[in-house]
């Protein structure tokens, strides 16, 4: 039977319904990851009365929520795009910051430690310059080590971060996992309700900034959730949740290993990319580990060549240099960059050969030797030169070249001149050159000496590194730019359609507030019928 | 296309944060004057602003070696020249000696003079340099350049090396001259047709000797030989002449190779002020114009007309 009444009734119930909805979206229109929900009438089922269907009001049919899967999944990937960068920017600039900046660079104490050679080169004799080398020697250790410590606060900060973000997703999953087994008791998407869903999509965002995930919706709303893409590693499937954790090792801070726990028994897992743990394994492996090993590296270098200089010299005392830093830096790296001599004299600013013409000579030769090998062993040996026999050491001949070239004990040394019958040298070790500054000189252009095998200086090398951690940092902040315009517009998508807009909800609430008025006006019309009906005498 | 509420403010948040920290960089660089306000602005700009300042304490250094050289070689100038000076004076004696009208008391007299002119020429040879370094001792700088022996004899004990200083990239210029080259010996013919090689305070004792003796082939020979040494302290002035010229001309190098990185660092590290603070208006101009349109675009709502 249909009447005004009930039509009138139905409708008014469906308006006021219909403006509770609208409340609601306006009471929620800060609240995050809210979805603005709409409700929908339906008619009722008309009734056939005579020869046609005569419409018997309408209902409410459901409250969605405004909602696009593929806007959702949108969005997800590009703050998973977004995300990778933000550690990679973060952490490379921290790099090039230490590195860089005029206080704490390596630069800065290489300058002090070759103006220290330079000038200790134009007065050997003197202790005051011996002492300031010997103190900006150390420096430049302590500087080494310091770069070295904040490398390793960096690492042990990433290391962290990542097990924080592996505790967040753990979190997540459990989470995820307890609102599936929630969203399972219903059997269609219709029936759930929607703040749930809107928890659930929460939560997915939430792992997706994380690392890029691949979800799967089954029909009644529950997902599944893999890492990367649909053959990744399973974080929440309808049985559980992963348990993920990761290993690190300090030979290797390149490498981090990301254990998942699915079936109660950890192992690798290689699908994490994206998000900020995809960001903090990049900055890993792209940066902080070739600038470890960079570092090392120029430790190394700079020890052995260092060292190569001061221990084919001699040093105040008329003694053959002892290395300057220890060499066992090759297996500590820049950590055991560490200066091993602390009086000033042990500082092998001569050079090691002392070549004493006989008084007596009457010829015009003169003899010299090119630089020395580091390791060699000091000669100590007379060269003598008859016209008959030419030139001999110990009463055997010596093979010199046209050059005037000849080798001895793994020495090159030049005849310069004509000597005169009778002539001899004495080579030995320079015990009386105090103020010579041959091996000092050698010292100070190490400065600019190609050590790295492609031609760069020390000091260029370093700057390398710093340029290296940079040049990725600025490609991170291009690409960042681009992402963030991706991912703003992602938001936008979803935000037409699932935002609230006051505007928008001021007209629903007029128009439903209209409709509910004309509503009562039914109800009014069918108690002035019955009215009518009754007051007829 | 519906904007939602919370978009609008989202954005324009987002938009006004942006535009502050833009005025607050840009207020961070005029502050401090700097292009760059830490490396990570620009890591290449930072790489060549470090390797800019390496190369200026570079050209600093390389003029603290100069200002050495230029000190140490003005001792060995003074010196140099006093020796000169004193064999000069030998010299005249040993032509004034040679005359034969002088008799014994006379040549007594100037024998007595040139013992003294030997031993100020003696000292001499000792100089020491600011730091206490003997300086015609060659690279033996911590012990004298000649000794005097118990027989009365002055040996040279330096060694004959020459140091070098490094004075730029590529120009070195020799600090000393080994002492027996400056106080140099002669060579003497001995009977047997060879010859042997005679000290220069020898030289001097010997012609010393042939005053008191009356030795007239002594005295010719010590003129021949004082000579000789005259000649030899001569080159050596000469030979610090060159090295001197060398330090000057290396001066206006260094001078100029300074203010040409010092135009470089400038340009790699000082901030343009003119361009700097046009920026910075601009940039308070856009943030003004966020803040007074998103105050504006914020008021509008459809409820103001609902009654």
């Amino acid at each position: 039977m249909v009447d005004l009444l009930s039509i009138g009734a139905g409708a008014t119930q469906l308006y006021r319904s219909a403006l509770t909805t609208v409340s609601n979206n306006i009471a929620n229109m800060n609240t995050d990851g809210y979805t603005r929900q709409v409700a929908t009438s339906e008619q009722n089922t008309p009734v056939l009365q005579g020869g046609g269907y005569i419409g018997s009001g309408a209902h409410l049919g459901n409250i969605t929520r405004a909602f696009s899967e593929f806007n959702e999944s949108n969005l997800r990937n590009s703050s998973s795009e977004l995300g990778t960068q933000d550690p990679m920017i973060k952490y490379a600039d921290r790099i090039v910051d230490v590195m860089g900046s005029d206080t704490s660079s390596l630069s800065g104490a290489f300058d002090q430690f070759f103006s220290s050679a330079s000038s200790l080169s134009s007065d050997p004799a003197s202790g005051a310059l011996r002492n300031l080398f010997l103190r900006d020697a150390d420096g430049l250790a302590i500087r080494f080590r310091e770069l070295d410590g904040q490398l390793n606060n960096i690492e042990k900060e990433t290391q962290s971060e990542i097990n924080l973000k592996l505790t967040s997703l753990n979190e997540l999953g459990k989470q995820l996992y307890t609102i599936n087994q929630q969203l399972a008791k219903k059997t269609t998407l219709g029936e759930q309700p929607p703040n749930l869903l809107d928890e659930r999509d929460g939560i997915l965002r939430d792992m997706a900034d994380i690392a890029k995930i691949h979800v799967k919706q089954n029909s009644a709303g529950t997902v599944e959730v893999r890492l990367d893409n649909e053959n990744g590693t399973s974080v929440v499937d309808p049985l559980r949740a992963t348990v993920f954790s990761a290993t690190f090792d300090a030979a290797q801070p390149g490498t981090v290993g990301i254990l998942a726990n699915v079936y109660g028994v950890a192992g690798q897992t290689n699908s994490v990319t994206g998000g900020s743990l995809g960001g903090l394994l990049n900055f890993r492996s792209q940066v902080l580990a070739p600038t470890m090993s960079g570092l090392d590296a120029l430790a190394v270098m700079t020890t052995t060549q260092v060292n190569a200089i001061q221990t084919t010299g001699v040093d105040a005392n008329g003694e053959r240099g002892t290395a300057l830093y220890d060499a066992d830096v090759a297996n500590t790296g820049a950590a055991g960059f560490k200066l091993l001599q602390t009086d000033s004299s042990k500082i092998a600013a001569a050079g090691l050969l002392q070549i004493s013409a006989n008084a007596a000579n009457t010829g015009g030769a003169t003899l010299s030797h090119t630089q020395i090998a580091a390791g060699t062993a000091t000669p100590n040996f007379t060269l003598n030169f008859t016209t008959a026999g030419g030139y001999a050491i110990g009463g055997a001949a010596v093979a010199v070249n046209a050059n005037g070239v000849f080798a001895y004990q793994g020495i090159n040394y030049t005849v310069t001149g004509t000597p005169a019958n009778g002539d001899s040298f004495a080579i030995g070790l320079n015990t009386a050159g105090l103020g010579d500054n041959r091996n000092m000189l050698l010292m100070a252009r190490l400065q600019d000496k190609e050590t790295y095998a492609d031609g760069r200086s020390m000091g260029e090398g370093y700057l390398d590194l710093v340029r290296t951690a940079g040049n990725t940092s600025a490609l991170a902040k291009i690409s960042q730019d681009a992402l963030q315009a991706v991912k703003d517009q992602a938001v936008i998508a979803k935000d037409k359609l699932s935002g609230v807009s006051l505007d928008q909800e001021a007209a629903e609430l007029i128009r439903f507030q209209q409709a509910f008025q004309a509503s009562a006006q039914i109800i009014q019309t069918a108690s002035k019928m019955f009215d009518s009906i009754l007051g007829i005498r | 296309m519906k904007i939602s509420n919370a978009q609008l403010f989202d954005s324009s948040i987002a938009q006004m944060n942006l535009k502050q920290s833009n005025v607050a960089e840009m207020q961070a660089k005029l502050a401090s004057g700097k292009q760059l306000v830490k490396p990570s602005d620009d890591a290449h700009q930072a790489a060549l602003i470090q390797r800019l300042n390496s190369a200026m304490q570079r050209q600093d250094v390389f003029e603290r070696s100069l200002d050495g050289a230029d000190s140490r070689l003005a001792t060995e100038e003074t010196a140099l020249m006093g020796a000169e000076n004193l064999l000069q004076r030998i010299r005249e004696l040993a032509i004034q000696g040679s005359n034969d009208t002088l008799n014994d008391a006379d040549r007594n007299i100037i024998a007595k003079e040139v013992g003294h002119l030997r031993d100020s020429l003696f000292s001499l040879s000792n100089t020491q340099d600011t730091s206490g370094n003997y300086i015609f001792s060659g690279t033996a700088v911590n012990n004298p350049a000649f000794v005097l022996g118990g027989d009365g004899a002055m040996t040279y004990q330096g060694n004959q090396n020459q140091t070098s200083i490094d004075i730029s990239e590529t120009r070195q210029v020799a600090i000393n001259r080994p002492g027996d080259k400056v106080f140099s010996s002669v060579a003497r013919a001995t009977g047997g047709g060879g010859s042997e090689s005679i000290g220069f305070f020898k030289v001097l004792s010997d012609f010393s000797n042939a005053l008191t003796t009356g030795n007239d082939a002594g005295l010719a020979q010590g003129l021949t030989e004082i000579s000789a040494l005259t000649g030899d302290i001569a080159v050596s002035l000469a030979d610090l002449g060159g090295r001197m010229n060398t330090i000057d001309s290396q001066r206006d190098v260094l001078a100029d190779t300074k203010l040409r990185y010092q135009n470089l660092l400038s340009n790699a590290q000082d901030l343009d002020y003119a361009t700097a603070v046009t920026k910075l208006s601009a940039q308070i101009l856009s943030l003004e114009a966020a803040q007074a349109s998103f105050a504006k675009i914020s008021q509008l709502s459809l409820f103001d007309y609902i009654r």
